[in-house]
């Protein structure tokens, strides 16, 4: 059954690549994993945590990710804009969830490519996010899973789903203070596997390991920037035995703006008593 | 028989008739009891409170009682639980007059030890006092015999008579022979038909001492008092046969302080009636009692009018005039002399200054001589003892060595000199008998030496004191200066540039004030320049103090300008700044303005001003931060200016 699979998906794979040698790299795992050559990307990524409630939150997520091209070698162009937005629910100052939707729009970066130029992508998505002060420090543990349908640019294409099994860790470490808090500098390193499945996930279940370090600065309690780097890597879809890397600059922008009325925030801060 | 029943069969029938009837009968009894009416349920009478039951009539609203009363109380609760005081009272009113049988109960029981079941019937042994009184009022007055007594009870049973009282009156007026006693004597005596006292009355101790105190009596005037004591007998004579003219008064307390003066007066031993006053007012209390429950309800002179007759000397108009002028005199002339003998500086200068220990000892010879005596007279005038005493016998009393002589002679102990001293009033100074005009005279001089005294002492004691002053003012003002230094030079580290500004200038001109005042020649202005530079110092210290404290006042501030927020990215909670524009308009622009003025126009008439404006300038920072503030944060969006800004937080600003 499982071989039957692979080999419609390679035939897929052969009518879409039409006889390439890619096409036949996806049907056969090479003796030893490949990596491609690392793109590069520049993210500018802004983070909304709007209180509207006591324990609830609007998650408004807007990121705008390049990728580099022949043409613009560095900043590259759009290649996604992404929005991502959910309703979170507070359950305690160290505990959170969210559940919502994300609309991805990609663009085809492929100068030569005379498919459709622009793709959308949708997903659901529910998240469960845990906070762990240790000395000076937080650590973060953040459990996503998405529902996720995606298509290629080809006209033909159809949708695909598969859900993705997202598991991150992430360490807040004061650089300049005894904590976190306004006027302060933070490093912050983080590690995040991207696992997927579904049935077009034959021999890559491991989408993206995404390894970070930001340095963020606290410019108030409701507004933050941070910046950093990222390197990741994970198996193609086509072909589990090849693997795509890419260097990622990352630009952060946090707010939480809290638009109750001002007799509903208090007590703005007691959850539990 | 028939016509009856005919009626009622008419009435039968009628059912209309029947009930006009009905209301006619009604009627009439309501007419009736219009007239007079019940009352039975709780009242309060001077500090008794009890349950009452009598009839009264409403008299234009005034409530008459009338017909018989009882008001009664007693808790058997109370008692069992602790002691109880019980009361009844039952007797009689007539048109609101206390009138017919009377008899008052009252007391206080503990319960005692022991109880027994008598017919059917708990007896309960009661100890404690109980107090009685019984007899007949007529119209408010008692008429008739009255016997009050006062026993101590033990167990139910009388264990000691603490007080008894019989006496017999006719329309208020006590007659014939009376009785009274008490834990240890007794007093009996008689009344002439018209309530004088006469005849002997006597005081028997009941002890074995045998002593006993008689008054004798002679139609109301009192001639001899006879004290026997352990067989030795001491007299006292006091009215003798004639006298001019005589006057009936109540044997009260007045009466005993007109038998003592009398007697003071005459120069005899010391009148003692302790045995026979004392008991005479303790009979007076008990009738107080019983008048003071009967005149809360109704018309009563229930107090026993006990006439005596004493001699009667009253004063002329002359004389009242004189009194008059006496007592404003003395009121005068004490104060001086008091204030100048109890005065500190005095004392202490008179020590070391020979003229002053004179004119000290001159102002204690006329307190003694002049002032004493004359004060003495004007007690008696107050208590109403004056009219009852001959002028000359009083007058000798008061000054028993003649006239004072208006030329004092004072000794002087460190030598043995004497120097003598005579008023400016000298001349005028024309006494010949004793009497109240020439008392009048006596005070007046006394009272112009006294003035004469007291200014040539006041000129050398301002002088001195004045001395003294300046020391003192001196020594503050630059204990105040240094303290000034010191706190503005230890505050420099710490406090910004303008504040140290601010705070180098309140130095600069405090030093400068000093210097102002150093200059200045020695005068009585001075001392009241130096005094309005030491206030102008203290409230410049005070402002320094202020100035020295706005960064922790500012560090405070910031801290009650914070919000915990809690931040979702971080999970965690943080502090963030709040009205950042009244802050803001606080840091940037009204202290930088207080300070300025310090700078610039720091003078001593608005020190006391700039720093209250900080202190309330403080108070309404901390007002704000839980204030509805949001209008005042838009006003103060782009506003720059120190005055408006003050404005709009509701303060005064500094005038120019």
């Amino acid at each position: 059954m499982k071989k039957l699979y692979k080999y419609s998906i390679g035939l897929v794979g052969l009518i879409l690549m039409f006889g390439s040698v890619s096409a036949q790299e996806g049907e056969v795992l090479p003796e030893e994993s490949k990596f491609k050559d690392p793109k590069t990307k520049i993210w500018f990524n802004t983070y909304g945590n709007i209180r509207i409630s006591k324990r609830l939150f609007w998650d408004a997520q807007t990121h705008f990710r390049f990728e580099e091209t022949e043409d613009t070698p560095f900043i590259g162009q759009i290649g996604q804009i992404y929005n991502r937005h959910a309703i979170g629910y507070i359950y305690s100052k160290k505990v959170n969830f969210s559940l919502g939707g994300v609309l991805r729009v990609n663009f085809n970066t492929d100068e030569d490519s005379d498919d459709r130029p622009v793709v959308p992508e949708f997903r659901i998505w529910h998240q469960y996010q845990f906070a762990q002060p240790v000395y000076s420090a937080m650590f973060y543990h953040r459990i996503r899973i998405e529902h996720r349908w995606t298509k290629g640019f080809a006209d033909d294409s159809e949708y695909i789903f598969r859900n993705r099994w997202r598991y991150m860790f992430r360490a807040k470490v004061p650089l300049n203070n005894h904590k976190l808090e306004p006027k302060t500098l933070y490093v912050s390193p983080e590690a995040e596997l991207i696992m997927q499945s579904g049935k077009a996930v034959v021999a890559s279940p491991m989408e993206d390991l995404r390894l970070t370090t930001t340095l963020g600065y606290i410019l108030t309690p409701r507004l933050t920037v941070a910046g950093g780097l990222m390197y990741s890597q994970g198996q193609t879809l086509e072909n589990g035995g090849i693997f795509k890397q890419s260097w990622t600059m990352r630009f952060h922008l946090y707010f939480s703006p809290d638009i109750r009325r001002v007799k509903n925030k208090l007590p703005a801060i007691h959850f539990d008593d | 028989m028939n016509l009856y029943q005919v009626k009622i069969n008419n009435v039968r029938t009628q059912p209309i008739t029947k009930l006009l009837l009905l209301l006619c009968l009604y009627g009439s009894f309501w007419g009736v009891a219009q007239e007079k009416q019940h009352f039975r349920g709780p009242l309060t009478v001077g500090q008794f409170q009890g349950e009452a039951e009598y009839d009264f009539q409403v008299v234009e609203g005034d409530t008459i009682l009338d017909g018989p009363f009882s008001m009664i109380r007693s808790n058997l609760n109370a008692l069992l639980e602790d002691k109880d005081n019980f009361f009844s009272f039952i007797g009689g009113f007539k048109n609101g007059y206390p009138n017919g049988d009377w008899n008052f109960q009252f007391g206080e029981f503990q319960s005692g030890e022991g109880t027994k079941v008598i017919d059917l019937q708990y007896r309960l042994n009661v100890s404690g006092t109980t107090n009685g009184a019984s007899g007949t009022i007529s119209m408010g007055r008692p008429n008739g015999l009255w016997t009050f007594d006062s026993k101590k009870i033990e167990n139910s049973e009388i264990e000691e008579k603490l007080f008894s009282s019989t006496i017999t009156f006719e329309n208020g007026i006590p007659q014939k022979s009376f009785k009274i006693e008490n834990e240890t004597s007794t007093l009996v005596g008689r009344f002439l038909r018209n309530g004088l006292a006469h005849d002997v009355w006597t005081l028997y101790t009941d002890n074995d001492s045998g002593t006993s105190e008689s008054w004798f009596f002679d139609n109301g005037l009192l001639r001899k008092v006879e004290k026997l004591n352990d067989a030795a007998t001491e007299a006292w004579s006091l009215y003798g046969s004639s006298l001019p003219e005589e006057k009936v008064i109540n044997l009260d307390a007045r009466y005993l302080k007109i038998l003592q003066l009398w007697n003071a007066s005459l120069g005899s031993i010391e009148l003692e009636t302790t045995g026979i006053s004392q008991l005479l007012a303790q009979n007076a209390g008990h009738y107080k009692e019983i008048d003071d429950i009967l005149s809360a309800m109704g018309k009563s002179q229930f107090l026993p009018e006990f006439k005596v007759k004493v001699g009667h000397y009253p004063l002329d108009s002359l004389e009242t005039g004189a009194i008059e002028s006496l007592e404003k005199l003395y009121a005068r002339s004490s104060e001086i002399s008091q204030s100048l003998l109890n005065d500190t500086q005095l004392n202490i200068l008179r020590r070391s200054d020979g003229e002053a220990q004179f004119l000290y000892a001159v102002t204690q010879e006329l307190h003694t001589r002049f002032l004493e005596p004359n004060g003495k007279l004007l007690d008696y005038k107050r208590e109403n003892l004056l009219e009852f005493i001959p002028r000359k016998q009083l007058l000798d009393y008061l000054w028993p060595k003649g006239m004072p002589s208006p030329t004092l002679e004072i000794l002087n102990s460190a030598n043995q000199m004497t120097r003598s001293f005579s008023g400016p009033d000298l001349e005028n100074y024309d006494v010949k008998a004793l009497d109240i005009l020439s008392a009048e005279k006596m005070l007046q001089y006394a009272s112009s030496s006294l003035d004469s005294i007291a200014k040539l002492l006041n000129d050398r004691l301002q002088k001195e004191s004045r001395l003294q002053e300046v020391i003192g003012l001196e020594e503050t003002m630059i204990a105040n200066v240094d303290h000034l230094n010191k706190l503005t030079d230890s505050l420099q580290a710490q406090t910004s540039r303008l504040e140290s500004k601010a705070l180098k200038k309140i130095q600069s001109f405090a030093e400068d004030q000093l210097k102002s005042y150093s200059n200045m020649e020695d005068s009585p202005e001075k001392v009241e320049q130096g005094k309005q530079i030491m206030k102008c110092l203290e409230q410049l210290d005070g402002l320094a103090l202020k100035i020295a404290n706005l960064p922790s006042k500012w560090e405070h501030i910031q801290e009650t300008y914070m919000d915990a927020v809690w931040n979702p990215f971080m999970a965690n909670i943080m502090n963030e700044e709040v009205k950042k524009r009244i802050t803001g308009a606080y840091k940037n622009v009204l202290i930088p303005h207080v300070l300025n003025k310090v700078i610039d126009g720091l003078n001593c008439g608005n020190a006391q001003n700039i720093s209250n404006l900080l202190t309330n300038l403080d108070q309404r920072m901390l007002e704000l931060r839980d204030a509805d503030t949001s209008k005042l944060e838009r006003k103060l969006r782009k506003e720059k200016n120190p005055a408006t800004i003050l404005n709009l937080f509701n303060l005064q600003s500094l005038e120019d």
